[in-house]
């Protein structure tokens, strides 16, 4: 084929690859129940000037791109939709920058998230953001998705951290957007816009993060709770006092015993629910926030257990940690949702989606991060089962039919990617929907990046 | 074939595997780390993708260190997975033709040893000492980067030799396995590992019948020459009343213990027989800290340890070589920071991949020399081969002995 021809005279042979197997394990990411999809072509960039090349080519040949970091998303947002070719950005990992005047780092986008954090520890700093693949998941990746994870409550998501962006849209004209100033109001929020945006504007090439000081000391609790009400006032109750914790994460009993099933650390399987909670900050105030937690689980009927030092705060913490995998073990495939409300409606969501559970006689084990109603409720399920499988799609719509009635949204962390194209209607509105594809356009005329994706 | 179906369902892709695959933190490459294997021998498996050359190369960039199993959350089988892709793709494509005849003289263990002896006569031939270090290297180009790289140096006398000398007695009675590489090149830690027993009041005997255990040909997936190993090694260390077999080789020991048992599934006399070896077979490490081993002398020497990979996942044995290591060396024991990942080495891996084992290998060698110590100890010689390559590379001093070797200058200690 003449233009990849072409474009390996661009990069050079050694950093384009078009053999079957290389492009067949580029035709999937971690998301579940999606077809796998093969690329023309995997390329690896070494530079930015490689990446704005690239654009350039594909704007020449209309052959679409599909970046790439460690294809860890949970959309379907790195399958190669259309025959194209896709972007690895896992070369260009760099950190370019720890600025302890002015707080910030400036990463490539291949750089592991987990890797910046070892990197401003040392400094007593932290970059807060942390998905559950923080030891795998790229920058670049965690941008374009805008992830979340356990912290979100206190802390916020990818979103609060991002102050600029390097990114070569899909004209190919390579822009920087924001910088390392705190204030910031010249023309749109174009940072902000390119966060979340799914590889769909622009490919990331540089970013400008904020660090923050590494909290000194943390409380955790363990409280387990015989009805979902009571667990779901516990949770409201908290914030309410004016405590906002690190993380406030809740087990589902369906969680519970799969955990205790697999790992046998002594979870109560009757209970309904599990709280986990942690504050942390300087001693005075988590001393503070401690007893008020405390004060209102116990008030809820929480039957609350202290981790009094690093090693039962492990502990607590395994059984959290071990949601995901325990219920992974239990069936050949698990569809992870991100279904999320206003933290309020999270006992109306639980109970939602137990009659969805029920209703289509599906095995769903809901975990989370309550404190910002984000809920991961995860069909257990076998996708060679087609009888079953057609369930599961129906289940799923209306776990986000329920989400949205709710005041809720279609994805908390995960994005929209592929594999829910098809519901975003429904959040959005046509004209919504019809705003989006104008602002791609205003970023990439030619439909180069990422095509097929949150549209 | 179904079973290895519900294997390949319980992948989730989610990639967790990257952050711990010593080749994927070299090359970022989806089709080398466990989550790209697992697809690419499922999507062969169903005929999606052909047995080709070049995948079957990508199958083989492993250097089965399993950290990726360990790191799992889903509990994939990867190494049953990979071996049953090598399996298969060794059915289908055929082994190479080096490979091939390499385990043909494997399977006629007189021949092998014949090979190796001769090896030993000649091997002042192609290859120069080097002074200092334990190892020579090549005289000409017959491997890549030949100037730089240590390779073993075969001893004159095996170990079976020396120990015929060194027969002792005891309340009771062990079989050495000492492996192809003990037996042949780290003859010395062979008689440090008899020296360490005898010590301990237990009766040393080093069958006279020894070879290789097998596991080189079943990681190629030539599992009948693997097979015929794993029959002769049997009979021979079954054939007496001996209360354990010992092993100070990594993978020997994994063989002994767990690969015979997998490998003869389809087989119920060998089956038995390997359950009833696996049962007596003992890591040295393991054994000295079942029994209670007599304290030495402390050396006043800086070790810092390697965990094997095979020794550390496979037999959970991590504990007792650091138990034994503080018992010689008290305070001067100090970790480095990840002790557990791979060498680089990975038996053959090393010769067939040189550049990628020889990055991997790097790495190591740079969180030995941070930790200051004198002495790397470990407990399998081919990460002793790897480690002193890769040491030697960095022109660091540090030497490299196993934990036996230690133990037993602690006792020669007054």
């Amino acid at each position: 084929m003449e233009a990849l021809a072409k474009l390996e005279k661009i990069l050079g042979s050694a950093k384009i690859k078009t053999q079957t197997e290389e492009l067949f394990v580029y035709g999937y990411d971690a998301t579940a129940g999606l077809k796998n999809q093969m690329p023309l072509a995997v390329v690896f960039p070494e530079s930015t000037e490689e990446v704005v090349e690239i654009v350039k080519w594909a704007n020449e040949y209309k052959i679409p791109l599909y970046p790439r970091g460690s294809g860890t998303n949970l959309s379907g947002g790195t399958i190669p939709a259309a025959k194209g070719v896709v972007v690895e950005l896992n070369r260009l990992n760099k950190i370019l920058e720890i600025d302890l005047d002015n707080l910030t780092a400036t990463v490539e986008p291949g750089v592991i998230i987990n890797d910046l954090n070892e990197a401003v520890k040392p400094y007593g700093l932290i970059y807060p953001p942390d998905p559950g693949t923080v030891t795998t998941a790229t920058m670049g990746g965690s941008v374009a998705e805008c992830s979340g994870g356990l912290r979100g409550l206190k802390y916020g998501v990818t979103k609060h951290y991002i102050m600029g962006i390097e990114a070569v849209i899909g004209t190919g004209e390579l822009l920087k957007f924001g910088g390392k100033t705190v204030k910031n109001v010249t023309g749109y929020d174009l940072p902000a816009l390119m966060v979340g945006s799914e590889g769909t504007l622009g490919i990331i090439t540089k970013i400008i993060v904020k660090l923050i000081p590494a909290p000194v000391a943390k409380k955790s609790f363990l409280a387990v709770f015989n009805s979902i009400d009571d667990a779901g006032n516990a949770i409201a109750e908290i914030i309410k006092n004016r405590v906002i914790p690190a993380t406030l994460e809740i087990m589902d009993q369906t969680t519970i015993r799969t955990v205790e099933k697999f790992k046998n650390i002594g979870l109560p399987v009757n209970a309904q629910a599990i709280l986990l909670v942690e504050s942390d900050g300087y001693p005075e105030q988590v001393e503070m926030e401690a007893k008020i937690i405390r004060q209102v689980l116990e008030k809820n009927r929480g039957e609350v257990s202290e981790a009094k030092n690093d090693e039962e705060r492990e502990k607590l913490w395994e059984a959290r940690r071990a949601a995901l995998p325990a219920l992974a073990q239990v069936s050949p495939t698990t569809v992870l949702e991100d279904a999320t409300v206003p933290r309020s409606q999270v006992p109306a969501m639980l109970k939602k989606l137990k009659e969805i559970s029920e209703k289509y006689n599906l095995i769903i084990g809901t975990f989370g991060h309550a404190g910002d109603g984000n809920l991961h409720p995860t069909i257990l399920t076998d996708e060679t089962n087609r009888e079953e499988w057609q369930r599961v799609e129906k289940a799923v719509e209306e776990i986000f039919k329920a989400a949205l009635e709710l005041g809720g949204t279609l994805s908390g962390e995960h994005g929209i990617g592929m594999a829910k194209n098809r519901f975003l209607l429904w959040e959005m509105g046509e004209a919504g929907v019809n705003l989006l594809k104008r602002l791609k356009l205003a970023f990439d005329p030619n439909n180069i990046l990422n095509p097929g994706k949150m549209a | 074939m179904i079973e290895i179906q519900q294997e390949f369902l319980k992948c989730m892709r989610c990639g967790n595997c990257q952050a711990v695959c010593p080749i994927y933190k070299e090359t970022k490459m989806e089709a080398e780390v466990a989550r790209g294997k697992i697809q690419l021998i499922k999507g062969v498996t169903e005929g999606v993708l052909k047995p080709t050359e070049y995948l079957a190369e990508k199958i083989a960039t492993c250097l089965t260190c399993l950290a990726c199993q360990e790191n799992c959350p889903s509990g994939v089988n990867y190494e049953k997975i990979l071996l049953y892709g090598r399996d298969y793709l060794a059915k289908e494509n055929g082994l190479p033709p080096v490979k091939k005849a390499i385990f043909k003289v494997l399977r006629k263990p007189r021949l092998f040893n014949f090979g190796l002896k001769m090896a030993s006569r000649f091997q002042g031939l192609a290859m120069k000492k080097v002074k200092g270090r334990s190892g020579r290297k090549l005289r000409f180009g017959l491997l890549e980067d030949h100037e730089n790289r240590l390779l073993p140096e075969f001893s004159k006398e095996t170990l079976v030799e020396k120990a015929r000398s060194k027969q002792t007695s005891g309340k009771e009675k062990l079989l050495y396995f000492p492996g192809c590489m003990i037996n042949n090149v780290y003859v010395n830690v062979g008689e440090a590992v008899i020296d360490v027993l005898k010590h301990n009041g237990a009766q040393v005997v080093v069958p006279e019948k020894q070879s290789c255990c097998g596991t080189p040909a079943r990681v190629h997936g030539d599992i009948e020459s693997a097979k015929s190993l794993g029959r002769y090694v049997i009979d021979t260390y079954l054939a007496t009343d001996a209360d354990y077999v010992i092993t100070s080789c990594s993978t020997c020991g994994v063989t002994l213990r767990q690969g015979y048992v997998e490998l003869f599934t389809d087989e119920p006399e060998y089956l038995e027989k390997a359950k009833k070896l696996a049962e007596k077979t003992r890591d040295i490490n393991e054994y000295l800290v079942e029994k209670g081993f007599i304290r030495p002398k402390k050396l006043n020497l800086k070790v810092t340890y390697h965990d094997p990979c095979h020794l550390n996942r496979k037999l959970k044995v991590n504990k007792q070589p650091r138990e034994i290591l503080k018992a010689v060396l008290g305070g001067n024991f100090r970790e480095m920071k990840k002790p557990a990942t791979c060498c680089g080495g990975a038996g053959s891996f090393s010769l067939t991949h040189y550049p990628l084992s020889k990055a991997i290998g790097r790495k190591k060698a740079l969180d030995i020399i941070e930790t200051g110590a004198e002495v790397v100890a470990t407990s399998c010689p081919g990460c002793m081969l790897q480690l002193n390559d890769a040491l030697a590379k960095q022109g660091s001093n540090i030497r490299v002995f196993h934990v036996a070797e230690l133990l037993a200058e602690g006792y020669k200690e007054k």
